[in-house]
C-alpha cells in the first residue's frame, strides 16, 4: 500500500492510536505526493489539529520596517536637511585635515565662475611682474579710453606664438588702473584644450572663446579681450611680429552688437626681432611649430596702447541683408585702425 | 485644454521607488495633505511607512512591462507620472540596464501615450551633454545632447532622453518636464558620483583640471517637488550653487590625487573595469579632461528653484563631517572677481 518511509513517518500515529492505523489520513498522503520527497518530512501531514490560535506578535518584517522609519524621523529633525550620519568613516580626522592645508596651498576655495582662482593669480604675481617690469619693460599708453561702467570688448593683435600678449594685458591693466580690472582674454579653442597652459591660463582669468561665454562675461559687466587673428598669428615672421594678419569671421562685431558693450581697439607692439636666423624664420612660418625664440618673448620694450572705444550699437542697421556686409566693413576698419596705432607706436619708439 | 484641470496631483506614480530620489521623493509626498494615493512602482516595495502608498510589482526591464504597466494605470488613474527607474551606476551587465534604461523608458511612454497623465516627470542627469572641448562653458538646456566615447550608462540615459523628448512633441497635451541633475551628493546618495569620491585615491589626467559642478540631494528633491506641485513642462538643469575644479574638489575632500597621462589611464581603467576592481568604466574619461557643467538660469527663472547648498557645503555633506573653518569662511567670489585689491 504505501512504502517504507511512510510507515516510518507515521509509526508514532499508529502507536497513538493504539493499533488502529489512521487510513484516511494515509490516504491523503497519497504516494504520487512528490512533496514528500522533497524535503517533507519536517512538515507535519495534514490533519485536523484544531483551531489556528493567531500570534499576538506582529511581523517581524513589518516591524522592522516601522522602526526604520521612526529612526528615520527622528533623525530628520535632527538635521534641518537630512539626517546626516558618518557613513564613511575616515581614519586619522588630524591627518586629513593636514593633508587638505597641503592640498590647497596654492589654491583657492572658491573660483568665479570660469574658474579664476584668485590664489594661484597672487602667486602668479610676482612672475608676471618680473617678465612686465624688467624683461618686456611693457609701457602702457591710454588706460583712461577703457570704460569703467558696464562691459566693454577689447580688440587686440597677436604678438607670437604663446598667449604672452594676454597675459601682459591682462596683468598691466590689473595692476596699473585705478580701479584694477580684471580683463577677461578668450582663448582659441585650440590652446583653452592643451595640457597644463589651458588649465593655467584658466586659473589666471582666461575663458575659452565662444559667443555663450563672451556674453556672459559682459552681462556680468567684465572686461572682454579677444584676439580676432586666432591661429593665422602663427603664420607671422618672428622678425615682423607687427604686421597684422587677416581677422576672423567677425564675431567680436557680432558679440558687440548683440551685447550693446563698446569695442576698444588695442595695439600691442613688441620691437621686431632683427637677430633671428632668415632660414629659422622661413621654417617656422612654413612648417607653423613654435621655435624655441618664440617660446620666449624677446627683450623689450612693447608698448601697448588702449585706442578710444567705437560704439557699434547705433550703427549697425537690424535686417540681415546689410548685416553681413557691415560685420566685415566694421571688423576691416577696426583692423585698419590697429594697424595705424601699432605704426605710431613703432616710429616713436624709434 | 481638459475640464477644469486640478490645481494640485491627487495621485502619483512612481516607478523607480526604490531609488535613492524616488524613496525621498515618496516619503515627501506622503507627507502632502493634498496628496491621496501614491502608487510605487518597483521590484520590491520602498522604505515608506505611509498608508497612502500602494506598491505595485513592476519590472520595466520584462518585455511585457508596458501592457501591465498600462493596465495599473487604467486602474489608478494618476495625474502625475515620475519615471525614475534609472541605475545609479554603470553595470557590468549592459544587456540587462538597456533593457531597463532605453527599452524601460519605452514601456513608460507606451503606456503614457494610452493613459494620457496630465504631467510626465523624468529624472535626467547633466552627464547626457557629455564633457567635450569645444562647448560652452555653461550648458543651456537647448544644447546638443551627446557622449563623445561609447560609454553605455551614459548612451542609454540620452536615448531615454530623446525618447522623452520625441513624445513631449507628439504630445502637447501632456506637460513633459525632464530634470537634468547635476553629479548628485549628500550623506545618503549611493550612486557613481559618491562610490567614486569614497575611494582614497583618485585619478587624475595630467594637465586638465575641468570645473565640477554637483548638486545636493536635498535640493534635487526640493526641484522635485516644485516640478510636481508647479506642473512645470521642459527640461530643466537642476545644478547647485558654485564651481569647482576637480583637484580642488579632491583636496577639499582629502582624497590623494593620482595623476596619470590620459592613454595610461584610459588603460588602467579598461583593465580596472574588465576585473571589476573599478565602479567607472574607462568610457567616461571625459569628464576628467573636460568641463561637463550645466547652466541652472532656466530653473532658477521657470521653476523657481534656487540651490540652498553650494559646493563646498554639499561636500561637508557628503563627507559626513563638520565644515572647517577655512571652508566656512571661504564666501563665494562675486561675479566678476578682480583679485588686486
Amino acid at each position: 500500500m504505501s512504502n517504507s518511509k511512510h510507515q516510518k513517518r507515521t509509526k508514532a500515529d499508529q502507536a497513538k492510536a493504539a493499533g488502529t492505523p489512521a487510513k484516511d489520513n494515509m490516504e491523503d498522503w497519497g504516494d504520487d505526493d512528490d512533496s514528500y520527497f522533497l524535503g517533507a518530512e519536517a512538515a507535519l501531514p495534514p490533519g485536523d489539529y484544531g483551531e489556528t490560535i493567531p500570534s499576538h506578535l506582529p511581523d517581524p518584517i513589518a516591524q522592522a520596517r516601522v522602526l526604520r522609519e521612526l529612526q528615520r524621523r527622528v533623525r530628520s529633525t535632527l538635521s534641518p536637511a537630512f539626517p546626516v550620519e558618518v557613513k564613511r568613516p575616515l581614519p586619522g580626522a588630524a591627518l586629513l585635515a593636514g593633508y587638505r592645508h597641503f592640498a590647497l596651498r596654492s589654491r583657492s576655495l572658491a573660483v568665479d565662475e570660469f574658474g579664476l582662482d584668485p590664489d594661484y593669480c597672487e602667486m602668479a604675481k610676482p612672475a608676471l611682474d618680473l617678465l612686465y617690469r624688467r624683461w618686456l619693460r611693457i609701457k602702457l599708453k591710454g588706460l583712461e579710453n577703457l570704460p569703467t561702467d558696464g562691459g566693454a570688448i577689447l580688440v587686440c593683435n597677436h604678438t607670437g606664438t604663446l598667449p604672452y600678449d594676454a597675459t601682459m594685458l591682462m596683468h598691466g591693466i590689473a595692476t596699473e588702473h585705478p580701479l584694477h580690472l580684471q580683463v577677461r582674454p578668450l582663448l582659441e579653442d585650440r590652446l583653452a584644450r592643451k595640457a597644463f597652459l589651458g588649465v593655467g591660463l584658466r586659473r589666471l582669468g582666461a575663458v575659452r572663446a565662444c559667443q555663450e561665454n563672451a556674453t556672459r562675461l559682459l552681462g556680468n559687466g567684465s572686461i572682454v579681450a579677444v584676439f580676432p587673428e586666432g591661429r593665422r598669428a602663427l603664420l607671422k615672421e618672428p622678425t615682423s611680429p607687427q604686421n597684422l594678419q587677416r581677422f576672423g569671421r567677425g564675431g567680436f562685431i557680432r558679440l558687440a552688437r548683440n551685447t550693446g558693450a563698446p569695442l576698444v581697439p588695442v595695439a600691442i607692439v613688441p620691437q621686431p626681432t632683427r637677430w633671428l636666423p632668415e632660414s629659422a624664420a622661413k621654417l617656422r612660418a612654413t612648417a607653423r611649430v613654435p621655435l624655441f625664440p618664440t617660446l620666449f618673448p624677446t627683450l623689450g620694450p612693447w608698448t601697448i596702447q588702449i585706442g578710444k572705444p567705437i560704439d557699434l550699437s547705433a550703427k549697425l542697421p537690424e535686417s540681415d541683408r546689410e548685416e553681413r556686409v557691415l560685420v566685415a566693413d566694421e571688423a576691416h576698419r577696426i583692423r585698419l585702425q590697429i594697424i595705424e596705432m601699432i605704426n605710431e607706436n613703432l616710429t616713436s619708439g624709434t | 485644454m481638459s475640464d477644469a484641470p486640478k490645481p494640485y496631483p491627487a495621485v502619483v506614480a512612481l516607478t523607480g521607488a526604490c531609488t535613492d530620489l524616488g524613496v525621498e521623493t515618496l516619503r515627501r509626498l506622503s507627507d502632502d495633505p493634498n496628496i491621496e494615493t501614491l502608487i510605487a512602482l518597483d521590484v520590491s516595495p520602498p522604505d515608506v511607512l505611509s498608508d497612502k502608498v500602494t506598491f505595485v510589482h513592476l519590472d520595466l526591464s520584462q518585455p511585457g512591462a508596458g501592457m501591465r504597466l498600462a493596465d495599473i494605470l487604467d486602474e489608478y488613474k494618476p495625474d502625475t507620472f515620475v519615471h525614475a527607474a534609472f541605475l545609479s551606476a554603470p553595470t557590468h551587465q549592459g544587456a540587462w540596464a538597456h533593457e531597463l534604461e532605453d527599452i524601460g523608458t519605452m514601456h513608460v511612454l507606451d503606456a503614457c501615450a494610452r493613459h494620457q497623465p496630465q504631467q510626465l516627470l523624468l529624472f535626467s542627469t547633466t552627464l547626457v551633454y557629455g564633457a567635450k572641448p569645444d562647448q560652452p562653458t555653461y550648458l543651456r538646456e537647448d544644447a546638443k545632447l551627446g557622449a563623445v566615447t561609447k560609454s553605455r550608462f551614459i548612451n542609454d540615459r540620452i536615448r531615454a532622453e530623446e525618447q522623452v523628448l520625441r513624445f513631449a512633441r507628439n504630445h502637447p497635451s501632456i506637460d513633459v518636464c525632464s530634470l537634468r541633475f547635476a553629479k548628485l551628493l549628500g550623506p545618503n546618495s549611493d550612486n557613481l558620483f559618491t562610490r567614486f569620491l569614497s575611494r582614497p585615491v583618485a585619478p587624475t589626467l595630467t594637465g586638465f583640471d575641468p570645473l565640477m559642478q554637483c548638486v545636493h540631494e536635498e535640493d534635487a528633491i526640493r526641484a522635485i517637488l516644485l516640478a510636481i506641485r508647479q506642473r512645470a513642462g521642459g527640461v530643466f538643469n537642476i545644478v547647485g550653487k558654485d564651481v569647482l575644479p576637480y583637484t580642488t574638489l579632491l583636496a577639499l575632500l582629502g582624497r590623494l590625487p593620482l595623476p596619470l597621462p590620459k592613454p595610461i589611464a584610459k588603460l588602467i581603467g579598461k583593465a580596472m573595469w574588465a576585473t571589476k576592481l573599478s565602479e567607472v568604466p574607462s568610457t567616461m574619461i571625459e569628464h576628467l579632461q573636460f568641463c561637463c557643467v550645466a547652466d541652472g538660469s532656466k530653473a532658477r527663472d521657470t521653476l523657481g528653484f534656487e540651490a540652498q547648498y553650494d559646493i563646498r557645503q554639499t561636500l561637508a555633506e557628503f563627507l559626513g563631517m563638520p565644515m572647517e573653518p577655512a571652508m566656512q569662511s571661504a564666501t563665494p567670489l562675486s561675479q566678476t572677481a578682480t583679485w588686486m585689491n
